[in-house]
């Protein structure tokens, strides 16, 4: 570790907690409607939508309605990405001619991107058109991306109502969370990208002649839109398939920061936008205080290992110290350009959210690095999360936290006034064992099948974490990919398809369910006997839940696959 | 053909989160009408 990889990741740290208290504001002012400054430009086209597409604004929904209406949106759009892919020889902007995109991977490829995935079963540069990655993918980044942010208002709206039966109205709250937060902030973030070097064309691939005097087809097409929205969304599908390790994602450090802080831009101001809206910043700040901490703990541990020579290749003689002329330490599957501290740093960035972009490559890392990337996701992306999902998932954790305190002096628990009862606690548990189900299960399956075996780059030890892996981006909704499994075929990208479904889907629908449950409560007064959520012993309840819950849900998988590998390092 | 079964995979998909909502509404039902628990 070097002191210059401290004061980088010290810099990321400064830049997302200086945007959690403006962003969080905006975020809640943009969602409840206020005038902000783009309404003057983007009210009329809020209402113009709202007349085209027959809404009343006024209107709210119950939980069930409000369930059932983001459900049929995600369908018809998983259905529009699936026929765009088949037809894309048929339509325009496909400068390639590339053929339609086989039925088993054009509907994971479809379910990845509504369910803010971004799993990629396929090169992107080789596969799709231009107008599948920009009327499809791109369309659904944004719009998965604010599925998760309304989820998370909604449930927030559940805390801050009383005695109503309605948390919202899903068209107007996708419809701001894309209009007012996405959209403007990926216009500034696209033309950022073109500046430090991304392709913005919508021209075919180029044809170059090697100083060799071989030739070499280059693409390029509208990357720097696609990214911003990429990495604000949680999304993290790339437009190549080497993702932002690929120069013409990202072109340099600085394009390498800026991509970390979308990630985490979203998420983190979420925190904000609780504390807004229950009228306790303290409330938002506790919350971010325990993902901070996380994250800290995961960052130490993947620095660390990273930074460190590999010790197979030091028996063997080989030089990795770090001096002026080498970076030392675990290089391998590292670019150059960044090193190994913004490789850990964006590691665990994007593992810790929901993003799953990626700048190197985590099959190369060491074991406890791998090790680390995995764990973030199987603890629910907590750890900042994606946009929204990291929100509701850390007030699931909260529900638990608060439920187990009310255990201990048997006392009904409360969080914000409400009363979490049995109902709440059930849909809570349901919505947390779903993810950890669809992991687990799908990748015992995968382990025992001639047809999951098939797809492994490695045997052994190492084959294990990397379908592990797999199951746990894919459930996780994060869609990194461990590399060296081949997971083009139609037994994972069925497979990986269900285990999205589910980790998105069978989350979202419980938690919208919890919303209208507190939203129809009544609050009640704080007594001798309420937990206060806003200190130093919630956050170190909190804290404790997630990592005991992930712990015991995990720990048996995760000796399997990383920490068996770890300890094979010493023989 | 494969077409027809992926979009037929789907829709059944999507028809079992639909009865998980109703599920989950039923469950929570039956728990607001069973009292609201110790004071």
């Amino acid at each position: 570790m070097t002191w210059q990889g401290w004061v980088q990741i010290a810099l990321f740290a400064a830049l997302v907690l200086a945007v959690i208290r403006p962003a969080g504001d905006y975020i809640a002012s943009a969602m409840q409607g206020d005038r902000n400054f783009l309404s003057p430009l983007l009210r009329p086209v809020e209402r113009l939508f709202y007349r085209l597409a027959g809404v009343d604004e006024t209107q709210e929904q119950g939980w069930v309605s409000y369930a059932v209406a983001l459900l049929l949106f995600h369908f018809l759009g998983i259905v529009l990405l699936y026929a765009l892919q088949r037809a894309q020889a048929w339509l325009p902007l496909n400068p390639q001619k590339f053929d339609p995109v086989a039925p088993d991977l054009a509907l994971n490829t479809a379910v990845s991107f509504a369910s803010n995935t971004s799993w990629q079963s396929y090169a992107g540069e080789q596969t799709v058109s231009h107008l599948v990655q920009m009327a499809g993918i791109t369309v659904q980044s944004f719009l998965s991306g604010a599925a998760g942010i309304v989820v998370a208002v909604a449930l927030v709206r559940g805390f801050v109502r009383h005695g109503r039966k309605t948390i919202g109205n899903v068209w107007v709250d996708l419809t701001r969370a894309t209009l007012y937060l996405l959209l403007p902030v990926c216009v500034l973030a696209a033309v950022c990208f073109v500046w430090q070097g991304v392709p913005q064309t919508l021209s075919g691939p180029v044809a170059a002649t090697t100083l060799e005097g071989g030739s070499q087809v280059i693409a390029i097409g509208p990357v720097a839109s696609q990214e911003a929205i990429k990495l604000l969304s949680g999304d993290g599908g790339g437009f190549f398939n080497a993702n932002s390790a690929h120069p013409f994602e990202n072109p340099t450090p600085l394009s390498g920061v800026l991509q970390m802080f979308l990630i985490f831009l979203v998420g983190a101001a979420l925190t904000g936008t609780f504390g807004r809206l229950v009228g306790d910043r303290k409330q938002g700040y506790a919350l971010f205080g325990v993902m901070a901490a996380l994250f800290l703990v995961g960052l130490v541990v993947m620095y660390g290992a990273e930074a460190r020579p590999n010790p197979l290749l030091s028996a063997l003689g080989v030089d990795q110290a770090t001096t002026p002329l080498q970076a030392g330490g675990n290089m391998e599957g590292k670019e150059l350009r960044f090193g190994v501290a913004q490789s850990a740093l964006y590691g665990t960035v994007t593992t810790a959210s929901s993003d799953g972009a990626v700048e190197a490559m985590f099959d190369s890392f060491s074991p406890l690095g791998g090790l680390v990337a995995t764990a973030n996701m199987m603890l629910d992306e907590v750890v900042v999360g994606g946009p929204g999902s990291g929100l509701f998932g850390i007030l699931l954790f909260g529900i638990v936290a608060v439920f187990v305190a009310g255990l201990m002096i048997g006392r009904t628990p409360e969080y914000l006034g409400k009363k979490i009862e049995a109902a709440e606690v059930k849909m809570t548990m349901l919505a947390l064992l779903a993810v950890p189900a669809a992991i687990l299960g799908f990748a015992a399956v995968a382990t025992m099948l001639p047809a999951g075996l098939a797809g492994l780059g490695n045997d052994g030890i190492h084959g294990f974490s990397e379908i592990l892996y797999a199951y746990t981006s894919a459930a996780a909704t994060n869609g990194s990919a461990f590399a060296g499994l081949n997971a083009n075929t139609p037994f994972y990208n069925l497979t990986l398809g269900a285990a999205m479904l589910v980790g998105r889907f069978v989350v979202i629908v419980p938690v919208l369910c919890i919303a209208g449950l507190l939203a129809a409560k009544r609050r009640v007064p704080a007594g001798a006997g309420t937990l206060p959520t806003n200190g130093a012993l919630f956050m170190g309840l909190l804290g404790g839940t997630v990592v005991v819950v992930g712990g015991l849900t995990f720990f048996p998988a995760l000796a399997l696959g990383p920490i068996a590998e770890h300890l094979a390092l010493f023989p | 053909m494969f077409d027809a079964l992926m979009l037929a995979l789907l829709a059944g998909a999507f028809a079992a989160l639909a009865g998980f909502v109703w599920a989950c509404e039923a469950l929570t039902r039956r728990d607001a009408a069973g009292g609201e628990g110790r004071p």
